[in-house]
């Protein structure tokens, strides 16, 4: 063997000696693992309390005392249009015109009850909402795609428009990537459109020969 | 125009027809996806047979993509090993760019000779570069987001909001750069116009050569292979071919740009 083939054969076992290693850890790796990690399939604490792992009134246990604040908010609600005048009978898009945009509802036609469920809607953060970030991914997003975890859940469904000082707000990081695109796009298409405009003028005006 | 200099070689003309071909589908299938809600891309989208084939046809063309790109980059590092990273047969950027660049812009405006290009122009670089960098962006992000629980696995769900914005974004930059200026150069502007079809031949007519590479055609008499060209002009057949295929891929190309342009007045970058 000459040397570029004994070298192509030592890469190629030291890449199948890691992403085998990998890959068997993720094929043999479900049925070994403990039950509080089985636990985490369908409900999630990211370990530290935050306000959408709060039990509704008076039901937390160890929940800290007198800690009212925010608690009639409606994404705590079990019912977030509870008492809302005028909601029976009508469209979710005519109150939620923003949420309808969702790439869910455009392209994958889907309505809003296949995630949001039927009445009463819970609102995002009750405590036993399906929609709780705790448990969104089992069950909301898994009921259609398979086996999606609580990484996947984190996808925001109802996306802010990323330009928008909103999205700036809630999801920087999108807005950012945003801006950058923009600039590369504006920065590129001004450059070379002037420069073939200017071009093609001075071609023009230069009387070159034809093309045969 | 007998007399020729060889430009492309075979494979470099398969690679770009295959581009040409591939580019186009996801153009169209891609903008149908954006446009959906509107009667213009529902219209679009019914001709083609509806979402979900136009989907799977987008998925399956950019896989075919992927491929073709990297079997150009392997062909391409061969090729660069064996004559050199850099030198004037390179695309590779230097520094001679920016100064042809400047030169160039000098010209049009009035002052002083154009630049003498080489066997590459400075906007043949770039647009060469600008593909080629598209391509794994748009690869890898499409490819998290057809398998987005998959890709869930690896990277946080959210960073798919990034990956869609991402990949509609440079999809629009590349479909306004390629129908827009891309083809201005090639087709459009007067000395290439209705068509330099020196892409699809492979060869480029001598008295071009003198005239847009200067740097290139000096180079070659001094190495002894200027005018390696046929000697023969295409025969009609393959003439025809290659004017219609040209003709109908600006066509599609300025209609869809057209339509691309106004999404991207009324939606800009979100879809
Ligand atoms: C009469 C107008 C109205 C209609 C119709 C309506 N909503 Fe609401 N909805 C509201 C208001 C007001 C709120 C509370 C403010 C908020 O969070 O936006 C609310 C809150 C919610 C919330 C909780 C938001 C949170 O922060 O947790 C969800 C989920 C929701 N609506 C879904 C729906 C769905 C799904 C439909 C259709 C079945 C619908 N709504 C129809 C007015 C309406
Ligand atoms: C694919 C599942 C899905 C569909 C379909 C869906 N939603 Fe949601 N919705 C969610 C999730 C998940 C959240 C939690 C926050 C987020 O992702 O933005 C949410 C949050 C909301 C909220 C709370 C505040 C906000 O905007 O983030 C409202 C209101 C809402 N949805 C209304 C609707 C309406 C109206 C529709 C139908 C047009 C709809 N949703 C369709 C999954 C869905
Ligand atoms: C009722 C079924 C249903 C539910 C529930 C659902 N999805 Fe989807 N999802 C779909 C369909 C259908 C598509 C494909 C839509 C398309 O082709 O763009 C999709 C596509 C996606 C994509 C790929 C998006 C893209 O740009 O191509 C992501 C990410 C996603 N869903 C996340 C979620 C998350 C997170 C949840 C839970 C909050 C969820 N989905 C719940 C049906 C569902």
């Amino acid at each position: 063997m000459n040397r570029g083939v004994r070298v192509f054969f030592a890469v190629i076992g030291g890449v199948l000696l890691i992403f085998g290693e990998a890959l068997g850890a993720r094929v043999g790796g479900e049925e070994v693992v403990e039950a509080s990690r089985r636990y985490r399939y369908y409900e999630l604490s990211r370990g530290f309390y935050e306000s959408h792992e709060m039990r509704p009134m008076g039901q937390g246990e160890g929940q800290p005392k007198g800690m009212k604040t925010g608690m009639y908010h409606r994404s705590r609600l079990a019912d977030a249009h509870q008492g809302i005048l005028f909601y029976a009978g009508r469209r979710c898009e005519a109150c939620h015109p923003d949420n309808a945009a969702s790439k869910h509802g455009v392209r994958g036609n889907l309505t809003c009850r296949q995630c949001h469920g039927s009445e009463p809607i819970a609102g995002i953060a009750h405590y036993y909402s399906p929609m709780n970030p705790i448990r969104r991914h089992a069950y909301v997003c898994a009921r259609c795609h398979e086996g999606a975890g609580a990484s996947f859940a984190t996808y925001r469904i109802h996306e802010p428009i990323p330009g928008s000082m909103e999205a700036k707000q809630s999801f920087p990081s999108l807005h950012y990537t945003h801006r950058f695109m923009l600039g590369l796009l504006l920065g590129v298409l001004g450059l070379f459109s002037l420069h073939a405009l200017m071009l093609g003028l001075r071609e023009l005006f230069s009387i070159r020969r034809p093309h045969p | 125009m007998n007399a020729t200099q060889k430009r492309f070689t075979p494979s470099d003309r398969l690679f770009h027809l295959g581009l040409m071909i591939t580019f186009l589908t996801q153009a169209v299938t891609g903008l149908a996806q954006l446009t959906m809600r509107t009667p213009w891309g529902s219209t679009l989208m019914y001709r083609m047979g509806g979402y979900e084939k136009v989907v799977s046809i987008h998925y399956i063309v950019g896989i075919m993509m992927g491929f073709l790109f990297l079997i150009h980059g392997g062909n391409s590092l061969l090729r660069m090993g064996r004559s050199g990273w850099f030198g004037s047969d390179s695309l590779l950027f230097s520094w001679r760019d920016l100064r042809h660049m400047g030169t160039n812009i000098k010209w049009m405006v009035g002052m002083g000779p154009p630049a003498r290009l080489g066997r590459w122009s400075y906007w043949e670089k770039f647009d060469y570069w600008a593909v080629f960098w598209g391509m794994p962006i748009l690869a890898i992000t499409g490819l998290m987001l057809a398998h987005s629980v998959e890709a869930s696995r690896y990277v946080p769900g959210w960073s798919l909001n990034i990956a869609g914005l991402l990949h509609r974004a440079e999809a629009l930059l590349a479909m306004v750069y390629i129908f827009g200026i891309h083809f201005f150069m090639g087709h459009m502007r007067p000395s290439a116009f209705p068509m330099n079809p020196s892409i699809f031949t492979g060869e480029m007519p001598l008295s071009d050569l003198h005239h847009e590479k200067p740097a290139w055609a000096e180079e070659l008499k001094n190495q002894g292979l200027l005018k390696n060209g046929g000697e023969r002009s295409a025969s009609p057949l393959f003439k025809t071919v290659y004017t219609l295929t040209g003709v109908t891929a600006v066509a599609i190309g300025l209609y869809l740009l057209i339509h691309t342009v106004i999404f991207m007045g009324r939606m800009g970058l979100s879809g």
